[in-house]
């Protein structure tokens, strides 16, 4: 599952038409929306919503640890061209010591950057982004996730010289569709990323559950045969299903299996 | 070598030696942070994410230059410290206990190396007994002395300290620096060996076994002693004969200049143990040793194990030359 939080709905409504996401209509602190995939939350603008944007997603489709988390956005920055696009590699607050360092995957003809996450709206316009949700999001995030599936990318929408029009809604909306084939791509690489942190041993772990779930073990005695029967399977060895069909022999069935494995 | 970032503390940033490091480097981008531990050390890193492709942060280490070793932990010396001037390794062991200790797979770089020879010669001034330092505790000593140049900066210094040796643990085959200078009994170079069915199930990214013995050779070849380190010593086929393999390493290496031989376990404290299951669910090796370890059978068996393969190897080694760590 990827998670997007994004500050208002003109920066938002590409993705929600894109992604063909659906509304969840019973939830009213924050505009929440969904697809099998993918969940998109309009936090509002600043860090501290940002955050309660992230726990308010999480909670609500199913407190799922180690999902991806995405915050997208428009910034402002010196010098930079309107449209560029950047992924973000270092996160400061302007009001704290507070720094974090996403994993910033790479895609071909993108540039990083560090953002810079400020409390009010501003004119100090420097090399880093700036915006004012990055670092409230990452934070509450990390809650919940691995750093390395936590990322961020801005758009820029203003420098020292020039800005768009923010109260044109297609104006703001373009910037991002015009950007449709790398947010395609980064979508890709950030879902193959969760892929790799989660080993899959779904089938086994499945067997296991129905095997010893016809026992009534303790919970020590559950968390042994558990572990003992997935050495058995990763081990490849051949195993007396019958052992498990008569609940008395619970202590009987953890010797079996440290027999077998020589334990 | 190509790395994702390189993370540089921001006191460190024009010093000679980081500059060296970063222009022998392909990097995606530069990122300034104050302190090493703001990256290296945050919770909630996914360490098997960022080994597939890991960055480098150069840093000052600035306390606890020298640990001492565990009381196990000797190779007939004394006092044995150990001090580590990198965090992490580039190969990618399954047994490594790295991997339990550190949140973080990225590379940390100390390049202070004045400090760590300071601190070593003071400790050997405070007493008159004899010192082993082993390098290479929490990395691998070798591996990267091409981009560090560690090994090369230490040795003529370390030679003109008394009393003490220095031994250079490694896996790598990158013996350069090595076969450029001068032999000395003051700097022991040690080579971790598995078969290579081990290697091949066990020590990913590492070279094979018969790679390393030719790097031992040539190491032998112009005066070098060398150590040779079964520790881990893996061994899972129960069918093969151990016998044999250790015949293999031992005929092709001169018996005179073999320094030591040590024989080791696997080991680690169950709470690393546990928390790299977590990111291996799948890896057999590893939850069988953590049932052992619950079991209590562990350390029985790995002692009987110690025993009879020292047996075996006195026939082909002094036997005053091998140690049980």
């Amino acid at each position: 599952m990827i998670h997007l939080i994004i500050a208002t709905f003109p920066e938002a409504n590409y993705f929600i038409k894109y992604l063909h996401l659906k509304k969840i209509r019973s939830i009213s602190e924050f505009n929440v929306y969904y697809s099998s995939k993918f969940t998109l939350t309009i936090s509002g603008i600043g860090k501290v919503n940002a955050a309660i944007a992230v726990a308010q997603t999480y909670q609500e489709f199913g407190k799922n640890r180690n999902n991806n988390w995405l915050n997208i956005g428009i910034a402002g920055h010196n010098n930079s061209k309107l449209g560029d696009i950047y992924i973000i590699n270092k996160i400061s607050e302007d009001n704290s010591d507070k720094r974090f360092f996403p994993y910033s995957p790479s895609i071909t003809n993108v540039r990083n950057n560090s953002c810079i996450t400020y409390e009010n709206e501003n004119n100090k316009y420097n090399h880093s982004l700036s915006d004012m949700e990055l670092s409230g999001f990452f934070e509450a995030a990390n809650k919940y996730s691995y750093k390395e599936l936590i990322h961020s990318i801005k758009i820029v929408s203003d420098n020292k010289y020039d800005s768009i029009d923010f109260k044109d809604k297609k104006v703001v909306e373009r910037l991002f569709s015009d950007k449709s084939l790398i947010f395609n791509k980064f979508f890709k690489i950030i879902e193959s990323l969760s892929n790799d942190a989660i080993n899959n041993t779904i089938m086994i772990d499945r067997k296991i559950d129905q095997l010893i779930g016809k026992v009534k073990f303790t919970s020590s005695e559950n968390e042994q045969a558990k572990k003992l029967l997935k050495l058995v399977f990763l081990k490849k060895k051949k195993i007396d299903y019958d052992i498990f069909n008569n609940s008395n022999n619970k202590k009987e069935i953890i010797n079996q299996l440290k027999i077998l494995l020589k334990l | 070598m190509r790395i994702k970032n390189l993370y540089i503390e921001r006191d460190v940033l024009k010093e000679k030696r980081t500059l060296e490091i970063q222009n022998k480097l392909k990097f995606d981008d530069i990122i300034i942070c104050n302190s090493y531990q703001e990256v290296f050390n945050v919770k909630n890193q996914n360490f098997r994410i960022q080994k597939k492709d890991p960055s480098i942060i150069i840093a000052r280490k600035k306390q606890n230059f020298l640990l001492e070793a565990p009381k196990d932990f000797s190779i007939g010396y004394k006092n044995n410290y150990y001090f580590s001037h990198m965090l992490n390794c580039l190969y990618d062991c399954r047994y490594c206990y790295l991997q339990g200790m550190f949140n973080s797979a990225n590379y940390v770089i100390f390049i202070n190396y004045n400090d760590f020879l300071e601190c070593i010669k003071k400790k050997v001034e405070s007493s008159n007994e004899n010192f082993c330092f082993f390098s290479g505790y929490d990395c691998d000593s070798l591996a990267f002395e091409e981009y560090t140049g560690f090994i090369k900066f230490f040795l003529d210094k370390f030679k003109r300290i008394k009393n003490s040796v220095l031994e250079i643990r490694s896996k790598s085959t990158n013996i350069k620096c090595l076969l450029n200078t001068k032999p000395t009994p003051k700097v022991i170079p040690a080579f971790s060996l598995n078969s290579n069915e081990e290697i091949n199930f066990l020590e990913y990214k590492t070279p094979r076994l018969n790679n390393r013995i030719d790097a031992i050779r040539k190491l032998q070849d112009i005066g070098w002693n060398v150590g040779l380190r079964f520790d881990p010593f893996i061994w899972m086929n129960e069918k093969r004969n151990v016998k044999f393999f250790l015949r293999d390493i031992f005929s092709s290496l001169n018996e005179k200049r073999i320094h030591s031989v040590t024989i080791g376990n696997f080991r680690m404290p169950k709470g690393y143990l546990k928390r790299i299951l977590k990111m291996h669910n799948n890896d057999s090796f590893l939850l069988e040793n953590y049932l052992k370890q619950d079991y209590n059978i562990l350390k029985d068996k790995n002692k009987s194990g110690q025993d009879i393969l020292k047996n075996i190897m006195s026939s082909f080694v002094d036997e005053s030359k091998i140690y049980l760590n």
